[in-house]
């Protein structure tokens, strides 16, 4: 029995813990008053983070710690600033958070019935086209968009897990390419649903979808024309939509000079900015900051609040987390078994790359803003939810790649004792 | 005043976040930068049949025989060594190999006692060569570099 | 090898998503530097205003130690006793309510305490009295701001002098005023204001330039006309062009009396004195056909040098000039000297100046002699000056000095920086010698200075068609000894010729620098 060594992360663990828990103890003296439910909810937020742990370890000692590492310590430091915020927020992102770690468990162990998700493709199609034409009838406006949708007292957000979807079908109908029809249906049901989104006028989705399904038909099929051609679609839509949507005009203007219309349009990307620059290297400290200016704080807005109170620095750190995230992310895809979960794997990836890119480079001012969520940090339960499932879908494939490899080394020892 | 010491141990708290996370992201990148070198070194030994490998002789050549090395391999009696080789003349640490440079060496671990080919160990460190016999306590093992280099003996014999 | 070469994508993607990150973290590294400074202290800043409860904010020096501005005990911001001081320092100070931008928005950083260390905090934690923030001294000096804002008299306009050495502003005077102390009661509309009083016009005031624009169309010429150095020039009569499509006619001489006599010429032109009496002749006048571009005073100089045109501020030999360099050109060096820049300074708000191609040949002759389009700052031109005087190396413009702690001990001297260079030190020494004629025996000896060398340049600019509006009274020049390394940009509005009303403000003003031992 020969294992692939793996050095220990019990030092990484107790260090997240540590910075978790001390963040947790400092918001708890914010007050005159001891606010025990700060230390209470941080020690949850650190049990959280052992279980997820332990439970994923336990499933195979092959899955990937550290991007679960990772995805813990971001979602700890959205939870820290959400509870700066406003306590009650922090408990339901929380409460989101245990879900979405039950959901992640889910797709892990789904991961290893084989064929189950290539099974339910159509399904998944028709589910995610209806469910996204019913909410353009249904639907609650949300910021501008229409993509709420509330079922029994919760609102959820179905693009969200249409994200998830794509995944599915893109992988789906890339493994074997010989025929152009192999590829089409994929690319039909991405332009559906991309001017669905449209419709609903949530861009930052619709944009997001685009841009996944293009940079995985690219590796898929590497045709460098056709995804030329559907960059080029795509450049164009965005000039008509420019040209179509006065909010993109505005979007577009506001990223030129927010300033010029700082007391109406500009309002936020302006505050948002000032946040980062009041922030400073270090930052100004966690509870100094004014961040409750900024509209949208805890959901898209988020990163501005991090580099406002924890500074650039730290701000750069986060990136840079994502960055890890996302290298060990493609590595898992590199090192996938069969061509089909490597492509599952890289869709993962190319959600969360683009998301976090989005809406960072938006909140920086460096592209145009486009509302979407920032992956594990933000506040939202239907985004925490999908995001962890993407998790578990990449852990899914970590265990399958160890495991692959752990049989291949004892065929291949076996081989040489058997000499 | 109370509000005072609060704002000033934000401020000094400041600086441990960012100690903190910087601290996260060094050892995350030095872990995965580490178990991608790993990695690359099972797969090629796997696809290429080479590999930088110890084999016991017997009584010690279990079904686990063959270790493939890694970077560094901690040998010894304790469990929480690389390989770990439960017998009374083995010290709980007792060596390390390592590479460096494409190079194997070995290393003594206090007073431990080695052989190599028959000769006393007298440095801290030596070099091994491709089908060095190493002698820990009664244990004995082969140094290799290929898989096939097994092979070619045994057909000799 | 399908799966291969997907593979192989993947790495390539994977590449550009590492670079799309690097991007990401080094964009957000640079916008905070380059832009942070000015973003935190934007009097939309809700965090300043509300730091202000927590902590009292530190006291406003000038240069030699004068208390310009301090926090009074009841926590309200009061500022330098003597009237005539505060309203000649008023735009250098600005004001706490986010109405004008001075030191005390660019520098609330220091004055709230948002540069105070862990040090500083403890020992005013120690301390009982309540937490102060940080003192800031500023380069300018508030005896020589009051003086040069007792010499502009009633006039609108600015002053702004520097050592062209450091880049430190030393004065900036900026008229019409407002009083400090009572921005609450203009801002409730209490206290009646000129319109544009909290337009700090230094920095912001974007001028017609008029003649002290051919300093860019000297370099151009230096730039770009071999033989400039050497070449005459004639200057017998105006240059003129057709009306309609703006075309340069050199055999045509007209009289100058027809377009003394016309009001209606929309044209710019530069006599105002001889303003006549209206005289519509029955048939089409020279004036209906032709424009002219021609001298101040419609002198003609003859047979002159490029020096001698310089310093006589001959119009029709720059506009001569501009139309041999031509319009790409000339924004080319115009762009090089920096017109046209955006400025992120991390002391002044300076706005940018410009300058824009004439379309027609006509445009180009005035372009070239700054009127057309051209705009200037009075900081900028100052800037330009300077570089000239520092041998073509352009320092960015300091308001900041030093920055005290509590107990009065310096704990930050700020440096100074070059902004860039704008001109090789043979073409400095050039431009150099063209401006020291201009005050030795040109349009500016009013500037002269007892004992010192000084040179510049003199402008009047035009700034509407109607000729009862006078012009702009520019004066720009620096004193040569590097012992003095002062800069100084006059303009008055509405004031007259520069050479008589801007230039002897300029002497007088560097003069008293000098004795004050700048």
């Amino acid at each position: 029995m020969n294992r692939v060594r793996q050095l220990s992360a019990a030092g990484l663990l107790g260090i997240v813990m540590i910075f978790e828990l001390s963040a947790f103890a400092l918001l708890s003296l914010r007050d005159e008053s001891f606010d025990l439910m700060s230390l209470a909810f941080g020690i949850g937020l650190v049990a959280v983070l052992l279980i997820q742990y332990i439970v994923m370890q336990w499933i195979s000692r092959y899955a990937d710690r550290f991007i679960l590492v990772i995805a813990n310590l971001l979602a700890a430091i959205g939870m820290i600033v959400q509870y700066r915020l406003s306590p009650d927020i922090a408990i339901k992102q929380l409460v989101w958070f245990c879900i979405g770690m039950v959901c992640m468990v889910m797709c892990t162990l789904l991961m290893r019935a084989k064929r189950f998700f290539r099974s339910i493709n159509i399904p998944l199609m028709i589910l995610s086209i209806g469910i996204l034409a019913v909410l353009l009838v249904v639907g609650k406006e949300n910021g501008g968009a229409k993509n709420w949708i509330i079922v029994g007292g919760i609102s959820f957000q179905p693009s969200e897990f249409v994200k998830v979807a794509l995944v599915f079908i893109m992988a789906n109908h890339f493994t074997v390419i010989e025929r152009t029809w192999d590829w089409l249906p994929s690319a039909i049901f991405a332009i559906i649903v991309a001017a669905l989104l449209v419709m609903e006028r949530d861009l930052g989705a619709a944009l997001l979808i685009c841009g996944t399904y293009l940079i995985v038909f690219y590796v898929a099929t590497g045709k460098t024309g056709t995804t030329l051609i559907g960059l080029g679609a795509g450049a164009i839509g965005a000039v008509a939509s420019y040209h179509l949507f006065d909010h993109v005009k505005a979007r577009v203007a506001i990223w030129m000079n927010p300033w010029a219309t700082y007391s109406t349009s500009g309002y936020q990307v302006a505050q948002g900015l000032m946040a980062i620059a009041s922030g400073g290297v270090m930052g100004l400290g966690l509870t100094k900051g004014m961040p409750k200016s900024i509209p949208a704080y805890n959901t898209d807005y988020i990163f501005a609040v991090i580099c406002e109170e924890f500074g650039i620095i730290f701000g750069i750190a986060v990136i840079a987390l994502y960055l890890v995230f996302i290298i060990r992310g493609a590595l898992i895809a590199l090192n996938a078994r069969t061509r089909y979960l490597m492509l599952v794997a890289f869709g993962c990836t190319v959600l969360i790359t683009l998301q976090s890119f989005i809406i960072i480079g938006g909140v920086i001012k460096l592209i145009p803003l486009t509302g979407i969520t920032l992956p594990f940090v933000s506040y939202g339960g239907s985004s925490m939810i999908a995001t962890m499932m993407l998790l578990g879908i990449l852990e899914g494939v970590a265990i399958q790649n160890g495991e692959m490899l752990e049989d291949a080394m004892d065929e291949a020892s076996e081989e040489y004792i058997l000499q | 005043m109370r509000a005072d010491i609060y704002s000033l141990t934000v401020s000094v708290m400041r600086y441990f976040f960012v100690a903190a996370i910087i601290y996260i992201l060094i050892r995350i990148v030095y872990h995965s930068i580490n178990e991608y070198n790993e990695l690359r070194r099972v797969k090629d030994w796997i696809e290429k049949g080479y590999a930088k490998h110890i084999e016991f002789l017997p009584p010690y050549d279990t079904n686990e025989n063959g270790f493939i090395l890694v970077k560094t391999n901690l040998i010894g009696r304790s469990r929480k060594c690389d390989i770990c080789i439960d017998d009374k003349s083995v010290k709980r640490k007792h060596a390390i190999i390592f590479e460096k440079r494409g190079d194997v060496f070995i290393k003594r671990k206090g007073l431990a006692r080695i052989k190599i080919n028959g000769e006393q160990m007298t440095n801290r460190l030596e070099e091994l060569l491709d089908g060095d016999l190493v002698q820990l306590g009664r244990v004995k093992f082969y140094y290799r570099v290929k898989r096939t280099s097994f092979r070619e003996e045994a057909e000799h014999e | 090898m399908k799966k291969d070469s997907s593979r192989k994508h993947i790495k390539a993607m994977l590449a550009l998503f590492c670079a799309m990150f690097v991007v990401l973290s080094v964009y957000l590294g640079y916008i905070v530097s380059a832009y942070g400074n000015r973003w935190f202290s934007s009097p939309y800043n809700t965090r300043v205003t509300s730091q202000k409860n927590s902590i009292a904010a530190g006291m406003l020096l000038d240069r030699t130690g004068l208390r310009l501005a301090h926090t009074d005990s009841d926590g309200q911001r009061q500022y330098v006793g003597v009237k005539e001081l505060r309203r000649s320092m008023c735009h250098v100070i600005g004001d706490v309510y986010g109405q004008t931008i001075g030191a005390e928005s660019m520098f609330a950083k220091y004055l709230l305490g948002f540069d105070q260390g862990l040090a500083d905090e403890f020992e005013q934690l120690i301390g009982t009295q309540q937490r102060v923030g940080s003192t800031v001294l500023l380069t300018v000096d508030a005896d020589l701001c009051e003086y040069a804002y007792d010499l502009m008299d009633d006039y609108w306009g600015s002053v702004v002098l520097i050592n062209y050495k450091t880049g430190e502003i030393l004065a900036s005077v900026s008229q019409p005023t407002f009083d400090p102390n009572y921005m609450e009661d203009y801002i409730s509309g209490d206290k009646e204001l000129a319109a544009s009083a909290m337009v700090n016009r230094t920095t912001m005031g974007r001028y017609t330039p008029g003649s002290t624009f051919k300093i860019v169309t000297l370099i151009a010429a230096l730039r770009y006309i071999p033989d400039i150095q050497t070449r005459t020039f004639n200057c017998e009569g105006a240059l003129v062009f057709d009306r309609e499509s703006g075309k340069y006619l050199p055999d045509v001489h007209v009289n100058d009396e027809d377009f003394i006599k016309n009001d209606n010429d929309d044209d710019i032109d530069y006599d105002r004195e001889q303003e006549g009496a209206e005289d519509v002749s029955a048939e089409p006048a020279a004036s209906e056909i032709y424009s002219i571009v021609r001298d101040y005073h419609s002198e003609y100089h003859g047979e002159i040098d490029v020096f001698k045109a310089f310093a006589s501020s001959c119009n029709t030999t720059f506009a001569r000039l501009a139309m041999e360099i031509g319009p790409n050109r000339l924004a080319k060096v115009a762009k090089e000297l920096g017109i046209g820049d955006e400025f992120l300074f991390d002391d002044v708000m300076l706005y940018s100046s410009s300058f824009e191609k004439g379309d027609t040949e006509l445009n180009v002759a005035w372009s070239g002699v700054g009127q057309y389009k051209d705009i200037m700052t009075p900081m900028q031109t100052c800037m330009l000056t300077a570089a000239i005087a520092n041998n073509g190396t352009m320092m960015e413009p300091r308001l900041l000095y030093k920055v005290a702690d509590s107990n009065n001990k310096v704990k930050y001297t700020a440096p100074s920086s070059q902004y860039k260079t704008v001109l090789t030190a043979a073409e400095a020494e050039f431009v150099k010698e063209a401006m020291l004629q201009v005050v030795d025996s040109g349009t500016g000896t009013r500037a002269a200075v007892d004992g010192l060398t000084v040179g510049g340049k003199t402008g009047t600019a035009e700034i509407s068609s109607d000729k009862s509006v006078k012009t702009h009274a520019w004066f720009t020049g620096f004193i040569l000894e590097e012992e003095h390394p002062l800069a100084v940009t006059v303009v008055l509005e509405q004031a007259g010729g520069g050479g008589s009303y801007a230039a002897p403000l300029a002497g007088k003003l560097l003069s008293k620098a000098v004795k004050l031992g700048y």
